[in-house]
């Protein structure tokens, strides 16, 4: 009897003109839009690596320069694109793309995509993961709102059920069809994430980007699988498919499209964050002279009593290269008080946005679908701090060499100084804050699939 | 009529759908006005600031200097001394360009959170101080704010579709319109008392939420104009998709179908459209590679700085007024060398900036013209104008900053090259930035995009309206 249902279901379905034609714009709109991503993310990939290489040359061409000039003149390190950016590029135009790592500063990202662009790109950039997470819900209700509601006003309900069909059966093939129906779109999508993972992911990250792209997969099915059995319960318990319809449009509006944004500035309301101004003039004031002596005699003394002499000139050492790196440790410490508590500010912003996955699938999902795709804030944030690792390791390196410079021609080798690469984290780290989002998603689905069962078992004629 | 819309209030006034949505629009506007109002104070905090810190700032200088007369310091770096150009350049000058908040600002954020609005102007090479931006969770950023453009924007056509998809579809459906054709009474004038006291009430409110939000929510009363400009806007708004409405009941056979369709269309106008346009655009005019950028300009940087004492004799020989009095080598002074490399710096990147500029302008003129296709971009535009958030103001704030930049260069050259010492204090160049008159023809130009088809949905639809 379910196989039947689930023919029917799915024939009446492809059937339908409205389902065909909104079926194949949705599937044109999210290729399209996934096919300029990968030319997007190609074009940018080759542009980082280009820039990386150009800095790399300019960092060995230096010559025979002091160390501690050399960290002055710093280097660049260039942010390439995650291949699966071809289906969801998260939050990539709103965070920089190069960070310039130099001696006693701990840089901002410079270079933000979206400082390019016009207004527009506040309507929302058209991706895959925007058909996915808001338009393919729509169609999902398109497909479902009617499968009781309609049966009931054309009187084929009663039929149904007169014929002994149970309702569960209705319920099981109904989902089935509408599924197999929504496979025709979701399998091009699908492909793309599995395509960007396998063609365009770094050697030695493939695997780690193909099981990101099942995962994506797999969530967008999870979500859309919930609005499937949300729809399906509403349907069921409507008296009418128009009540179903506009109840089912007005959850997407609220739960799609207001509910983040409003969850967002919730967020900054009850988790502010500073001025960049305000921010910048305490760190600095925090920092002082980055290349302050008063902190220093301690380390001094203790010094010149290490090596039993009575002036920094009779070291063995050249003691400049020790402040300066005495300098950086200080420093250091600031800029770790001063940004981590930056990013606790912007994760404690971001777990308000979470919660709000109570009140719609669609939080969890976003925020799911950008972790997967190596594009949240959370993976920036791991760029950065990354990065501020080598600027460190850089600024050691070269004040070391300045210490050991003393009495000494020899010039400094610039390849001590590794080029930086970024190591993305890997999916259980980039999963790993937002389980609580796995969970919502997860409850969402069977808490709907509860909701169709019981409404379905109270169905009446 | 008066009769009829009397019969139709009995209707309304049991329409728990119809006081539903307006309930609803009216919190969401309200939310939407303390969040643009939230966003403006932030601002205007910051804006403060930079002009204390400032005024501060040039005040110790003043203080600093009248000290270090009486009681010259010993070894005092020039780089921390106010009488000294470049000390005071350095160490005391904290001059911030702001682009000042327009009246109305809190109606649409628009690229506010996006784009710096404050730069601190050195006479050093533009793209030092340039890319300084405000700190902002990226999330927010790309989902964009909950401000009342976007409540005009999105919601307001959504409310307008749950109160008017089924107003003829059920009658239709219930079989009372036969009925009601059989009374003597235009069917056209019944539907537009319907749809005319529904949409009264629903905008009515709508405006009366509009000023009493503003007012109450602290907005500054003097923008009432400008809220009421916008509001004339968005009720040109709200009544195109009251005719859409219609006309797509009339058109339409079940409460359903007609929902559906309202759906696709708002989806469409309102999501769509803007973002295909967008994709559209970057893949016509794409912008420069930043990183090409970065790459081109570390590039010059370096190639300036190993040809730094060359460029310095070249520099000086061009602007042979700035040559150090009596000592015309000197070509060894790190920071006048320093000075000339600056200079040769903005050279090489001018024109690579003047490439993003372009292609961000021929975005910018696409959509300055193709707006004209969706009544949403219409509003969307001209609130961004209005709100003083939109992109090309923000571009005129740049060419100001980019007068400001040369006129420091130029006041500073003399005082750096020649080591005069410094006491012009009162003299540093300031801002330049003078908004254009309001644009009152593109305001009507808008009001009528929005009301041209309104009137003609309604024109096509009266004809239709039957069994």
């Amino acid at each position: 009897m379910i196989a039947t249902i689930v023919r029917h279901t799915f024939a009446e379905l492809v059937r339908d003109g409205r389902f065909r034609l909104t079926a194949a714009l949705l599937v044109v709109l999210a290729l399209v839009a996934g096919l300029a991503g990968w030319q997007q993310v190609r074009a940018l990939h080759a542009e980082a690596a280009a820039a990386g290489t150009g800095e790399r040359g300019r960092w060995l061409g230096q010559g025979g320069k002091n160390p501690h000039a050399a960290a002055h003149y710093g280097t660049y390190a260039f942010k390439a694109p995650r291949p699966l950016a071809v289906v969801d590029p998260g939050v990539q135009a709103y965070l920089g793309s190069a960070v310039f790592l130099e001696a006693h500063r701990q840089n901002e990202p410079l270079h933000r995509p979206a400082q390019d662009g016009t207004a527009l790109q506040r309507f929302g950039d058209l991706s895959p993961a925007l058909v996915g997470q808001a338009l393919l819900p729509l169609l999902v209700i398109l497909l479902g709102y009617a499968a009781f509601a309609g049966e009931r006003e054309r009187g084929t309900l009663r039929q149904l059920l007169a014929l002994g069909v149970q309702p569960l059966h209705l319920l099981v093939g109904k989902a089935l069809g509408c599924i197999a129906a929504l496979t025709l779109v979701l399998v091009p999508l699908a492909a793309l994430g599995v395509a960007a993972a396998a063609l365009l992911a770094p050697p030695g990250q493939q695997g780690d980007e193909l099981l990101r792209a099942l995962a994506w997969v797999a969530v967008h099915t999870i979500y859309l699988g919930a609005f499937l059995f949300l729809t399906l319960a509403v349907s069921a318990l409507a008296r009418s498919a128009r009540t179903a319809l506009v109840v089912l449009l007005g959850f997407w509006l609220i739960g799609v499209v207001a509910l983040p944004r409003a969850l967002s500035d919730l967020g900054r309301s009850l988790h502010p964050t500073p001025s960049s101004l305000a921010f910048r003039n305490e760190l600095d004031a925090a920092l002082g002279d980055p290349h302050g002596r008063e902190t220093l005699e301690a380390q001094r003394v203790a010094i010149l009593k290490q090596y039993g002499v009575s002036r920094t000139q009779d070291l063995p050492i050249n003691w400049s290269g020790i402040a300066l790196q005495f300098g950086e440790e200080r420093a250091n410490q600031i800029f770790d008080r001063f940004f981590q508590g930056l990013w606790a500010t912007l994760a404690a912003q971001d777990s308000i946005f979470q919660l709000g996955a109570i009140v719609s699938p669609a939080p969890a999902i976003q925020l799911l679908s950008q972790a997967l795709a190596g594009n949240d804030t959370a993976q920036h944030l791991n760029f950065l701090t990354q990065a501020e690792q080598h600027r460190r390791e850089m600024q050691r390196t070269l004040n070391g060499a300045l210490r050991d410079s003393k009495g000494s021609n020899a010039a400094f080798d610039w390849n001590r100084i590794p080029p930086f690469g970024f190591s993305p984290p890997p999916i259980t780290s980039a999963l790993a804050p937002l389980l609580p989002s796995l969970a919502f998603l997860i409850a969402w689905f069977a808490a709907t699939a509860v909701a169709a069962t019981v409404a379905v078992r109270r169905l009446r004629a | 009529m008066p009769t009829l819309l009397r019969l139709e209030w009995r209707h309304v006034r049991r329409d728990l759908a119809f006081w539903l949505a307006t309930l609803l629009l009216v919190a969401a506007l309200i939310y939407g006005l303390a969040n643009g109002l939230a966003w403006t104070r932030f601002q205007a905090s910051t804006i403060r600031q930079a002009e204390t810190l400032a005024a501060e700032r040039l005040a110790a200088a003043r203080t600093d200097a009248a000290k270090f007369d009486q009681a010259p310091p010993a070894n005092l770096s020039p780089n921390l001394d106010p009488r000294d150009t470049r000390g005071f350049e350095f160490n005391y000058l904290r001059r911030f360009a702001v682009l000042p908040q327009a009246p109305a600002a809190a109606l649409a954020v628009g690229q506010s959170d996006l784009l710096p609005s404050l730069h601190r102007v050195t006479y050093r090479p533009r793209d030092s101080f340039l890319h300084n931006y405000e700190i902002e969770n990226p999330l927010r950023l790309m989902l964009g704010r909950f401000d009342a453009t976007f409540v005009a924007l999105y919601l307001l056509p959504l409310a307008v579709i749950v109160i008017a998809h089924g107003l003829l579809a059920r009658e239709r459906a219930g079989g009372t319109l036969a009925l009601l054709q059989a009374q003597p009474l235009s069917l056209t004038r019944w539907l537009a008392a319907r749809f005319f006291l529904r949409g009264g009430i629903l905008l009515g409110v709508f405006a009366v939420a509009t000023w009493a939000g503003w007012l109450g929510l602290g907005g500054a009363p003097s923008a009432l104009g400008a809220v009421t400009v916008w509001l004339a806007l968005v009720l040109a708004y709200g009544a195109f998709w009251f005719a859409l409405a219609w006309f797509v009941a009339s058109h339409s056979t079940s409460a359903s179908g007609s929902a559906l369709s309202l759906a696709a269309t708002w989806l469409f106008l309102v999501i769509l459209f803007p973002a295909g346009l967008n994709l559209a655009l970057t893949q016509l005019y794409p912008p420069p590679s930043r990183a090409a950028f970065q790459d081109e300009l570390r590039e010059g940087t370096d190639d300036a700085s190993r040809r730094g004492s060359q460029l310095l004799a070249q520099y000086l020989e061009d602007h042979p007024e700035l040559a150090p009095a009596g000592k015309p080598g000197n070509e060894n002074d790190f920071f006048r060398v320093r000075f000339a490399v600056n200079a040769e710096v903005e050279r090489l990147a001018a024109p690579l900036r003047a490439a993003f500029t372009a292609q961000l302008g021929r975005q910018q003129t696409a959509i300055e013209h193709l707006r004209w296709l969706s009544p949403t971009l219409v509003l969307h535009h001209e609130s961004l104008v209005l709100a003083g958030t939109d992109r090309a103001r923000h571009q005129r704030w740049l060419a100001a900053i980019g007068d400001l930049h040369t006129r420091t260069v130029d006041f500073f050259a003399p005082r750096l090259l020649r080591s005069a010492n410094f006491r012009d204090y009162d003299q540093v160049p300031a801002l330049d930035f003078r908004e254009p008159p309001p644009q009152r023809i593109a305001f009507l130009a808008a009001l009528a995009a929005l009301l041209i088809p309104a009137s003609a949905l309604l024109l096509l639809s009266g004809r239709r309206v039957g069994l």
